[in-house]
């Protein structure tokens, strides 16, 4: 009978050490899956993904927003801020989308990032936000 | 308020088109908020704001996603989404304000200006007036615009629940940067 009492209290001891380490890891050690292992919930094109959003914003707020879409399109324009994270301007400057890719991936991108140039095809993934005069994107990457 | 910002926005584009000099926008402001107390320090960072500013009327508007703000830790913004500022219900904040005393800044000559800035701030679709002091640095064809202000955020009917109150100040410290660069009206 001690014995059972011992194992069972080894067994919570045991399960409180597992749950108080699975909550310590999931509240301060946790780190946010990177976007190259993010598998796209919708791959559109930048026209088309600005078009539903312009159609019906909160819908498309709704369907979208919060989510990794695969994005192709051509460059209208790349900027880098005194941040280092580099904007990547799809369609329209101010009616089209805009993906922010932020300085630790533009970094680890850096080759293709220097590779693209205005007027070329290009492949983004990243997280879309929703719409303000544009639909914003982040954590943005380059898809070769 | 979403609605009345975009109007505003169409608004100040349309009219772009008659006097652009006058007109300045960015698209990649940066908006960063900052809370200390002794259990832990919580900074969020947006490098996504859409401002505009008409340096003939004063007229000065923001419009942030709340999803873009960026935390260090994933919880953190989990719960800032999900339980503080409810992004789903309420995707956007927004300012829209008047820099006072337009007069005494001129914008043709290269310089730093302090100003002040009143209007409405909308969070958590709650609407306050709102005052804070700024920097404005004036330069060829761009402006850095510069404020650091307090915000409550219970003010906002952002409940923080008893568990983490301690983690989170009554008072959070908001710093916005905007580059803007002169609006070229599309031919």
């Amino acid at each position: 009978m001690k014995k059972k009492l011992w194992l069972l209290a080894g067994f919570i001891v045991l399960v409180g050490v597992v749950a108080g380490g699975f909550a310590y890891w999931y509240g301060f050690l946790r780190k946010e899956k990177p976007i190259e292992k993010m598998k796209p919930d919708f791959e559109i094109s930048a026209d088309s993904l600005f078009s539903v959003f312009n159609a019906n914003e909160n819908l498309a707020t709704e369907k979208f927003g919060g989510k990794t879409v695969l994005i192709k399109s051509t460059l209208v324009s790349k900027e880098k801020d005194e941040n280092g994270n580099v904007t990547l301007t799809l369609v329209d400057p101010m009616m089209g989308v805009t993906c922010t890719i932020d300085s630790l991936q533009a970094v680890k991108q850096k080759a293709d990032i220097d590779a693209l140039s205005e007027g070329m095809p290009v492949t983004v993934k990243g997280r879309c936000d929703g719409m303000l005069t544009d639909v914003k994107i982040s954590k943005c990457m380059v898809v070769k | 308020m979403n609605k009345k910002v975009v109007w505003l926005v169409v608004g100040l584009m349309v009219s772009m088109s008659v006097s652009a000099q006058n007109r300045y926008f960015t698209k990649t402001g940066h908006i960063d908020f900052f809370s200390h107390t002794s259990v832990e320090d919580i900074k969020a960072v947006n490098d996504q704001v859409t401002s505009f500013l008409d340096v003939s009327t004063g007229d000065i508007i923001f419009s942030v996603l709340n999803r873009s703000f960026q935390f260090a830790k994933p919880l953190m913004q989990e719960h800032f989404n999900e339980n503080y500022i409810e992004s789903e219900k309420f995707p956007k904040s927004s300012f829209e304000g008047k820099i006072a005393e337009l007069k005494s800044i001129d914008f043709t000559k290269p310089g730093k200006y302090r100003v002040k800035v009143a209007g409405k701030l909308t969070l958590h679709g709650i609407t306050k007036e709102i005052e804070a002091p700024g920097d404005l640095t004036v330069g060829k064809d761009k402006i850095l615009g510069e404020s650091v202000f307090s915000v409550i955020p219970e003010d906002y009917g952002i409940k923080i629940p008893s568990v983490v109150r301690q983690n989170i100040a009554e008072t959070v410290k908001i710093s916005v940067q905007m580059n803007y660069v002169v609006f070229t009206p599309k031919k």
